[in-house]
């Protein structure tokens, strides 16, 4: 019998009551069938009044303002602004390198879906959708976004079925994911980005035109950071089982070098692109992050 | 180069241990399991190269600080000629001290010992550097410093070396060792070597070695090397001692005397003593000595008729390998008859009563004396230059007499005194030279009285009294009590010991008191059978020179005679004839080189004085020290032999060590080692210093490296935990 799947098995309920007080909300509008507490495009009923306007046929006359016409003898409406719910797509790097794990840290990719949980949790208590995404060199798993408890355990599941393994695609992937996602939400990637990164920033770029509001979480292992290796080693790599004999100790500071000037491509990239780019070591705890990644959004009064 | 502990190079193994460390390291490569080799293939062109190439560096500088401590340990040597080639040296001092003593006269063979050590010496300058500095001295009983200040100079050495003349002096080391250890003392360098080349003889080493090898002798840390000729055992044997009866003797008269013959050598010795006067023989005798024993053989002869004052003569053995000490030179007075003046205190009354007129007929008796008698005031005005004696006679000394006396007695003139009644004990007391001061007059018993001899081998008594024919009984009435001078000897003594014949010194000068008179006021002495020979050996002692009997030998100084006329011309004729003027008032010779006879003369030529002058006897006495008796003297090496000496500079040579170097280097390796591992550690400490930006660094991350698995990848187990 297939164990049964569930937030628990991500976050702990002490996790959960300090998760409680956030919500992730998107800096720009987005769209949705159902209401809820985001920005909409459209006008509508809510109890946020936005402007007024002269009358035209075929007005509701609930929103007339009756005190303006007893006291002016015009007809003026009251436009209120319509709040919808937030479509969150989580996608996730699944490839072969996300499974990477050094001793007493969790795997990238453990790391990226307990985050992804997280996040889940959050944006399913406000009952906004939730979808998920997981793709390696095309995409593995796709679910819609939707909203509910239920779905939030469709959620999960599918993240726990997934194994990291075969190489990396980002572009392809995203760029099949960008024409399948039509509504305005929330893009939330997390991968480590070893890919080639015109393609990565070639696909966000696609997600950007479309109007979504484009979350780039890049995790990274500490010795992936670090190289604290201090033996010679031959290096395998986990996508492709290519080999590379090499002294870590010697190689460091270069290593380190190439690395910073990786992630600061990227981080010039995001800026333009205007997606939220943050680097997240798996030495940091995946709650200490959602928890510092939220409250840093809700302190730029996002 | 040499290795003086080579088996410290079987540690050079160890070399292997590094590189055998190096390799496994090598092999020991974790295979580890990583996200991506993208970022890795990029470094890898950038750091491969480099970081072999330190790696290998360094694992080639560990290997060599290995080596180079092994080498040093193992003490590597080079010969100084190697060391030259490279551009490297020790700069030595040496001191050649070359024993040219008489011992070193000693022949085998075609050559002497000496000839030997001027070989051994040149082999010892052929070995020396070109850097080298030398120092010669010669060391007999003093040194000479032929090269005092250590030079560099070889030819020069060599030069001097080949002119080293041997003597007749004796061996004393200490003298030369001393200047030796001041040499060495003065010098920089820091290899120094003393080389004594000699015949190791016993007799040179007889001082206190406290006085040579002390603290300085350490702190110069020169080493003693001392090479001897040969490790033969030399055959020698001498004529050490010549001695006669009498050293005056008249022409005609048997003379007798006894010549010491020592034999050094190990095998008995049979001779023949020969006795030659001038170029004449006249004893010969058998020698028999057993090994290491010493024989007096006596001779006489009949002194053939001669002319002069004195004959000259030798003793001698046959030649042996050291000729110098095989002949002893003497030489005899000749009796010459001596000039006397009386002087006599009372001239009144017939002749026979005068106090001087049995004096006067005694000295005549034989016809060879011609005495000259005159008055107490005549003593005042006569010039007693010329007379050989004074006897005074009851005589009253007046001031101007007394300093005429003086004045003869400085000259090796002799005065002698009879008593009277008219000596006044007064008078007596003014005249400092007496040997006794009379203090009255006493009377004693009636008849002969015994005399008893006090030193019966006094040359006073020689030929006339001896313990076969003794002085006779006198019969004496009177005499003075007499205070004894403490550097007089009583000759005689009368009766109950009364003091009777004194004899005391002014310089050179002769005083004797008979105590008695010379007439008859005081008894009967002038007509017992003593008084004639008693007077006539005064005269004949008054004739002898008290130097006669000296025994000078090779570096003695000769001292003038003091009766030498002051206003003469003196020339000294040596051994080897040579002449040299004589300065007033100066030893004759300062030092006298060589064994033989020196005369000096006047200008008209006539001989004033002459010594006959002797090698050493110690000189002798061949046999080496002993080895073990001299390394508690000193520490030294010895070799013997001029192909052992060369076999021994070869083999001995002044090795330049080169563990110094050795070390330095394996310690400049080492450093620069430490640096190029420094500089790579702080390239990694760099890097580890270099941390990239993330959301929060984990400072658990900064401090604990990676240390991966080697069995399986630790992905995967994370992975499959999952």
């Amino acid at each position: 019998m297939a164990k049964i799947i569930g937030i628990s098995d991500y976050l702990t309920p002490e996790m959960m009551r300090k998760l409680d007080g956030f919500m992730l909300r998107s800096r720009y509008v987005v769209e949705s069938m159902q209401v809820g507490a985001h920005a909409s495009p459209l006008k509508g009923a809510s109890v946020e009044f936005t402007d007024y306007r002269q009358y035209v046929k075929g007005d509701n006359l609930r929103n007339l303002d009756w005190k303006v016409f007893g006291r002016t003898d015009r007809y003026y409406i009251k436009q209120f602004e319509e709040e919808t719910s937030l479509r969150v797509q989580v996608i996730i790097d699944g490839s072969g390198s996300m499974g990477y794990g050094s001793p007493g840290q969790k795997t990238k990719y453990d790391y990226a879906c307990h985050v992804a949980a997280a996040l889940g949790y959050i944006v399913s208590k406000e009952r906004d959708s939730l979808g998920v995404t997981i793709y390696d060199n095309e995409v593995r798993h796709h679910v819609p976004a939707r909203s509910g408890k239920r779905h939030l355990r469709v959620f999960l599941e599918h993240l726990a079925a997934h194994e990291p393994k075969n190489l990396t695609d980002t572009g392809l992937a995203l760029h099949a994911l960008a024409e399948m996602i039509s509504r305005r939400g929330m893009i939330v990637l997390i991968s480590d980005l070893f890919d080639d990164p015109p393609a990565v920033f070639n696909a966000l770029a696609h997600f950007r035109k479309k109007m979504h509001d484009v979350i780039l979480l890049q995790v990274l292992d500490p010795v992936e950071l670090d190289l604290s290796i201090d033996r010679m080693a031959e290096f395998i790599d986990m996508e492709t089982g290519e080999r590379l004999e090499i002294d870590p100790s010697s190689a460091r500071l270069a290593y380190k070098q190439e690395l910073q000037k990786l992630i600061d491509e990227c981080r010039e990239k995001c800026s333009v692109l205007n997606v939220d780019y943050r680097l997240v070591s798996t030495d940091q705890g995946f709650e200490d992050f959602v928890h510092q990644y939220l409250a840093e959004r809700r302190r730029m009064s996002l | 180069m040499q290795f003086l502990s080579p088996w410290m190079l079987t540690g050079l193994a160890a070399i292997a241990v590094p590189i055998i460390i190096h390799l496994l390291q090598r092999k020991r490569v974790v295979p580890i399991p990583f996200s991506t080799l993208r970022l890795l293939k990029l470094v890898q062109a950038k750091t491969a190269r480099r970081s072999h190439v330190e790696n290998l560096l360094l694992l080639i500088l560990r290997c060599l600080i290995f080596a180079f401590i092994l080498l040093a340990a193992a003490r590597p040597v080079i010969s100084p000629k190697v060391a030259g080639e490279w551009g490297g040296n020790v700069p030595r001092t040496v001191v050649l001290v070359i024993d040219n003593s008489l011992s070193m006269n000693y022949r085998a063979g075609n050559q002497t010992h000496l000839d030997d050590a001027k070989k051994q010496a040149l082999a010892i300058l052929d070995d020396l550097q070109p850097v080298d500095d030398v120092a010669v001295i010669t060391a007999n009983d003093r040194a000479q410093l032929l090269i005092g200040e250590p030079t560099v100079d070889h030819v020069v050495a060599r030069q001097i070396i080949q002119s080293i003349q041997p003597t007749q002096s004796r061996t004393d080391f200490s003298v030369a060792l001393r200047e030796a250890r001041k040499i060495m003392a003065r010098t920089e360098k820091r290899a120094r070597r003393i080389y004594l080349l000699t015949d190791n003889q016993e007799g040179g080493w007889q001082f206190d070695p406290r006085t040579v090898f002390d603290d300085l002798w350490r702190q110069t840390g020169a080493q003693l090397t001392i090479v001897r000729p040969d490790a033969l055992t030399p055959v020698n044997s001498a004529v050490t001692r010549v001695m006669f009866q009498s050293p005056l003797v008249a022409a005609g008269s048997v003379v007798r005397g006894s010549a010491t013959v020592e034999n050094f050598s190990a095998v008995d010795l049979h001779d023949l003593l020969e006795i030659k006067l001038g170029d004449q023989p006249v004893a010969q005798r058998a020698v028999d000595v057993a090994p290491g024993s010493t024989a007096d053989v006596s001779f006489e002869f009949a002194l053939p008729t001669v002319t002069g004052d004195a004959v000259r003569g030798t003793a001698s053995i046959q030649s042996d390998r050291l000729p110098e000490d095989d002949r002893q030179y003497f030489w005899l007075s000749i009796y010459q008859a001596p000039r006397v003046l009386v002087v006599e205190g009372q001239q009144a009354g017939p002749e026979s009563l005068h106090a001087g007129f049995y004096l006067k007929k005694a000295l005549a008796a034989g016809g060879d004396i011609q005495p000259k008698v005159v008055s107490t005031a005549e003593l005042d005005e006569l010039p007693l230059e010329g007379y050989s004696a004074v006897i005074l006679a009851d005589t009253v000394v007046s001031d101007r007499a007394l300093v005429r006396l003086e004045r003869l007695l400085q000259s090796g003139g002799t005065v002698a005194f009879f008593f009277g009644d008219n000596t006044s004990v007064d008078n007596l007391a003014r005249i400092g030279f007496l040997p006794a001061k009379p203090t009255g007059q006493r009377n004693l018993p009636a008849g002969r009285l015994s005399v008893r001899a006090l030193e019966p081998r006094h040359p006073l008594f020689v030929n006339a009294w001896d313990a076969s024919t003794p002085f006779p009984a006198v019969p004496q009435q009177r005499m003075f009590n007499v205070d004894v001078a403490k550097d007089a000897k009583v000759l005689l003594t009368l009766g109950d010991n009364l003091p009777f014949i004194i004899a005391g010194k002014l310089g050179p000068g002769k005083v004797l008191i008979v105590n008695a008179s010379a007439d008859r006021s005081w008894g009967d002495l002038p007509l017992s059978p003593a008084f004639l020979p008693l007077v006539k050996q005064i005269a004949r002692w008054s004739a002898e020179l008290d130097r006669q009997f000296a025994n000078y030998v090779v570096g003695d100084p000769l001292p003038p005679a003091p009766n030498l006329p002051r206003d003469e011309v003196l020339t000294v004729t040596l051994p080897n004839a040579a002449t040299q003027p004589v300065g007033l008032g100066e030893f004759i010779v300062d030092r006298a080189e060589q064994a033989g006879f020196y005369a000096v003369t006047v200008a008209s030529g006539a001989v004033v004085q002459q010594f006959a002058v002797n090698v050493d006897p110690r000189e002798s006495k061949l046999s080496p020290m002993d080895d073990d008796a001299l390394t508690k003297i000193v520490p030294n090496e010895t070799v013997t032999g001029l192909d052992n000496l060369r076999l021994w500079l070869e083999r001995k040579r002044e090795l330049a060590p080169l563990w110094p170097a050795f070390l330095l280097l394996a310690l400049l390796l080492f450093g620069v080692e430490a640096v190029i591992a420094n500089v790579m550690a702080r390239n990694r400490s760099q890097a580890a210093e270099t941390h990239i930006a993330t959301g929060r660094l984990n400072k658990h991350r900064l401090s604990q490296p990676f240390r991966p698995a080697e069995s399986e990848p630790s992905t995967a187990k994370s992975v499959g935990d999952r």
